[in-house]
């Protein structure tokens, strides 16, 4: 899988799963693994929010 | 078998791990991204199909909304909407906290302002200066003097939250220079770390880097983590503290998703485990 924003290679863990994040190793753009049909893509990942936290 | 639903919105090692472990008790675990939930006044709770809901949002404001909605279908979540709401507001959290005679730190609250700066100005320097609403240290700033607070209240006028607008100042402590975080569930400690600042400087976050190292669950921190959990009305978690140097332990935190990678690791009894089985204890 390739970065959406500069096609660096993404190299996924075996067990991501959607929800996840992935950080591109090249431009650092932050990404969020959705279902895709039966198999899985990449979103934008959300801003981090002011209410975010524990 | 039950069916125990994990919500979340950002998928961290925390959900994985009660995952494996409700998979690990024999339990189904349905792994929800609130993001994509279909909520409405039509639903009820037999349409979920969970007999329990773990609620570990990221967003504070989006957990709660989905918090109250699984209370309208009657579907048993943790934590309640209550003290979701009462943990989510450090105004709300502190005063329960005194209510309850929960040793905390002195905390003055002001609804503009001009009254933030002449209560300080009245107080004297130095006070901490913490929004109502967020976490992770963000915005915890300890005011020393007037250009401190001037430039504190110039950044909030700036920002369009209207929780920018009430001010929350507190004693500064006396402290070493760590806090602890104890993690309670039903009301009983099962863990505890130090969390250590580092380089000098005054937070204690983990998510800022600060040191995380196993701490003893002291009778006095049981105690102590104990009336806090009730005071904010229970369920899962994250109870700060501070060693105050002249009045001994405080509490000046009471979290509500609290999170527990770090101190899963060195922690004697099984977190998410424990979690687990409090929720499973609550089913439908």
């Amino acid at each position: 899988m390739n970065c959406p924003g500069c096609d660096a290679t993404l190299r996924l863990p075996e067990d991501a799963a959607p929800g996840e994040l992935v950080a591109c190793p090249d431009c650092g753009a932050d990404y969020e693994i959705e279902k895709n049909g039966s198999g899985i893509g990449l979103k934008k990942a959300e801003r981090v929010g002011e209410d975010w936290g524990e | 078998m039950s069916r125990i639903c994990i919500a979340f919105d950002r998928l961290r090692s925390e959900e994985k791990m009660l995952q494996s472990e409700a998979v690990a008790l024999g339990h189904e675990a349905v792994m929800t991204d609130v993001k994509g939930v279909r909520a409405d006044t039509g639903c009820r709770g037999a349409d979920l199909g969970f007999d329990v809901v773990l609620e570990r949002c990221i967003s504070y404001f989006r957990g709660l909304h989905f918090t109250s909605f699984l209370e309208f279908v009657g579907v048993p979540v943790f934590n309640t909407f209550e003290v979701a709401s009462n943990c989510g507001n450090k105004m709300f959290m502190t005063m329960l906290l005194e209510k309850h005679g929960v040793p905390t730190p002195r905390t003055f609250f002001s609804f503009s302002k001009d009254a933030a700066l002449e209560r300080i100005e009245g107080e004297g320097y130095p006070l901490v200066i913490k929004p109502v609403v967020g976490s992770w240290g963000r915005g915890v700033v300890p005011v020393r003097d007037r250009d401190t607070m001037d430039a504190m209240i110039e950044m909030r006028e700036l920002s369009d939250t209207p929780h920018d607008r009430i001010y929350y100042l507190q004693e500064l402590v006396c402290r070493p220079p760590r806090d602890i975080r104890v993690i309670t569930v039903g009301g009983s400690a099962v863990a505890a770390m130090y969390r250590k600042s580092s380089g000098g400087r005054f937070k204690t976050n983990i998510a800022l880097g600060a040191d995380p190292e196993s701490c003893e669950i002291t009778p006095e921190i049981g105690e102590l983590a104990a009336r806090a959990s009730e005071a904010v009305g229970g369920g899962i978690l994250g109870v700060d503290m501070m060693e105050d140097q002249s009045r001994g332990m405080v509490v000046h935190e009471v979290n509500n998703t609290v999170e527990f990678k770090g101190l899963a690791r060195v922690a004697k009894q099984n977190i998410p485990r424990a979690m687990v089985e409090f929720a499973l204890s609550h089913r439908r």
